[in-house]
């Protein structure tokens, strides 16, 4: 079942010198689907997640997620898509320096029609044990490893059980254990729960972990290729 | 409701775990600024009701009764007086005569060096004269008059001079206790006498004038049961307007006045000082504004990432905003409660200690309920608008944007 359909997306950055930085691009995602975006530097894979994250407003083009066209989005119901339906994974560790592990992760419950029970910090608590952090609830951002950093933004993402979870590079910064203990963490997610993953990534060897691959050059998908 | 809790949430957490320095230097900074909205309207008021007390206390008492127009002297003033003490409220009142007098002081005797200058000669009946202001506990050399006093006077460190200051070549050039001044009374009547007190009231009118007994004045202008002008002391917290009524509607017909219609000099300057204060208040505060303007768009420049990374994970802006808006009203709450208590166990006890020496009298800093809650709202205000705009204008920016710039 498609979560996702997208169609025709195009996007183009600056007013004198334009940059075509998305060409036209189509494609669907089933529920379920653990799907890389691979391409060189600059081949556009990044800009595609900001859309389909609604990080970024495209320049034509539509995005139906669950059915409901986001381009009819308001500003305000954009932003609660992306706190009760998506999940956002950035390259860099993006957690708050200010919050420990556990207020990070708690934080978007806070405001969620989806935590109707309000036990908001259990629920936190449950992800931070799922990602393997159930000994570092109390610790701040400079108490965390780079990996764990990482996790904890996985548990961010995943609190509010997102529709899709997108994930923007998450191992480009982090050493290569480090990096398999995420990618491995990712897939268990992937299988287990059957959480829809959409991931950026340069790097081959994480060809392994996905079902199918959208293979990006310079705005356009050059391959769709399934792997399992 | 929750996103007021979120919102208060993030505010306390960015106090809390922020950078302790940058924490105290902006709560430092909004001491400064409050301080400087009060301190400085502070001592413009202490020194324009000290000059308003020294009015009252050493010349003009609350009312002023004078002859009516066309008379010179009010006739008869024992009855004047007897009916205004009658009045409830009504605290005393004492009669004076007053008159120009031309002074000279011939130190060695010798008409070389003699000393001279106009001054004002106001007559006293000195027991009377106690109850009803000052200059009797202004002594500061000699003593003060007796009702039997004669040929004796007492004046003003002014007239006396040889303690240098501002007046000094205007005096007498180093009067003492037991020298003998001679006085042409306006009249044409001059008579010589001996200085039995020099008073020191810091109030430059009255430091300027000297004092002798009322039936010593009504020997030289040969008159009786006069005045020039009768002053009345009334108990405080009741306007002048009320007794001045009274008065009238119990058949005083000369002319009376409030204290304050004889404070032209403290009018203007309280006119003036009220558009410097104004002016200076509208400065600092400005400064203020901006001053939490900088902090906070540092701040949340600073912030701009995490202000993306907020938004990204579906946080609402006006969470965000209400957020740093707490942030800058948190550091001016605690500028106001901190300045508050600077001004209050620091400064005001010091300028009690070490009061500002002014010509009208020693000033303290005299800070009132109104202004201190028009400061604190002025600066709350200020807080808000400038933690808001920066908060505003970070918001507004793309998600892509606030993340990388």
């Amino acid at each position: 079942m498609s979560i996702i359909k997208i169609e025709n997306l195009k996007r183009t950055y600056g007013t004198k010198v334009l940059t075509h930085a998305l060409k036209g691009v189509s494609f669907e995602v089933s529920e379920g689907d653990f799907i890389i975006i691979m391409g060189k530097s600059g081949s556009g894979k990044s800009t595609l997640l900001h859309q389909l994250g609604l990080l970024d407003t495209p320049t034509s083009g539509e995005i139906f997620i669950k059915n409901e066209n986001t381009k009819d989005l308001s500003e305000k119901k954009k932003t609660v898509f992306r706190l009760e339906k998506l999940g956002y994974i950035f390259q860099e560790y993006a957690i708050l320096p200010e919050l420990t592990a556990l207020e990070n992760v708690y934080l978007p419950l806070m405001v969620s029609s989806n935590n109707e029970n309000k036990d908001f910090k259990e629920k936190a608590k449950e992800m931070l044990k799922l990602v393997g952090l159930e000994h570092r609830f109390d610790h701040y951002s400079n108490e965390l490893s780079g990996g764990e950093q990482q996790r904890v933004a996985i548990a961010r993402a995943l609190v509010n059980n997102p529709k899709v979870l997108f994930a923007d590079e998450p191992c480009a910064n982090l050493d290569t254990q480090s990096s398999k203990n995420i990618l491995d963490l990712l897939k268990d997610l992937n299988k287990k729960l059957g959480q829809t993953i959409i991931m950026v990534s340069h790097e081959p060897e994480d060809k392994k972990y996905a079902d199918r691959i959208l293979w990006l050059e310079d705005g356009l998908i050059v391959k769709d290729e399934k792997v399992r | 409701m929750e996103k007021f809790k979120t919102a208060f949430f993030l505010a306390y957490k960015a106090i809390v775990k922020g950078n302790i320095g940058t924490t105290i230097l902006t709560i430092s900074v909004m001491v400064l600024a409050f301080v400087n909205l009060l301190f400085l309207s502070s001592i413009l008021l202490g020194l324009v009701n000290t000059m308003n007390r020294q009015g009252v206390n050493n010349l003009y008492a609350n009312i002023v009764i004078e002859p009516a127009s066309q008379d010179n002297l009010i006739s008869n003033a024992s009855r004047v007086m007897t009916t205004v003490n009658g009045v409830p409220g009504v605290l005393g009142s004492a009669r004076h005569y007053k008159i120009g007098g031309f002074f000279t002081f011939d130190r060695y005797k010798n008409n070389q060096d003699v000393m001279s200058g106009q001054y004002s000669v106001i007559s006293i009946d000195p027991n009377k004269e106690k109850e009803i202001t000052n200059i009797s506990k202004s002594i500061s050399f000699g003593s003060y008059l007796e009702e039997n006093d004669r040929n004796k006077i007492v004046i003003g460190k002014d007239i006396a001079g040889g303690q240098s200051g501002s007046f000094e070549k205007d005096s007498l050039g180093g009067v003492k206790i037991g020298d003998e001044i001679t006085i042409s009374f306006e009249n044409g009547v001059t008579r010589v006498y001996e200085v039995k007190g020099i008073f020191n009231s810091k109030f430059v009118q009255s430091d300027k004038a000297a004092f002798i007994t009322n039936d010593e004045m009504e020997s030289i202008l040969g008159v009786a049961n006069a005045a020039h002008e009768i002053i009345v002391k009334t108990e405080e917290g009741v306007p002048e307007s009320y007794y001045m009524e009274k008065f009238k509607s119990m058949g005083i017909k000369e002319d009376i006045y409030p204290w304050t219609d004889y404070m032209g000099m403290t009018e203007s300057f309280t006119k003036s000082f009220t558009l410097i204060r104004t002016l200076l208040s509208a400065i600092a505060l400005l400064v203020a504004g901006i001053t939490i303007y900088i902090v906070i768009y540092i701040n949340v420049l600073n912030n701009k990432k995490q202000i993306g990374i907020l938004r990204a994970i579906g946080i609402d802006k006006k969470i965000i905003l209400i957020s740093y808006t707490v942030q800058a009203l948190f550091y001016a709450l605690s500028g106001i409660i901190i300045g508050l208590a600077v001004l209050s166990f620091i400064l005001v006890p010091y300028f009690q200690g070490h009061p500002l020496e002014f010509p009208v009298g020693d000033v303290h800093l005299e800070i009132v309920k109104a202004e201190i809650i028009l400061s604190a709202v002025s600066l709350t205000i200020a807080g808000f608008i400038s933690g808001f705009i920066p908060s505003r204008q970070v918001t507004n920016k793309t998600i892509l944007d606030s993340i990388w710039g």
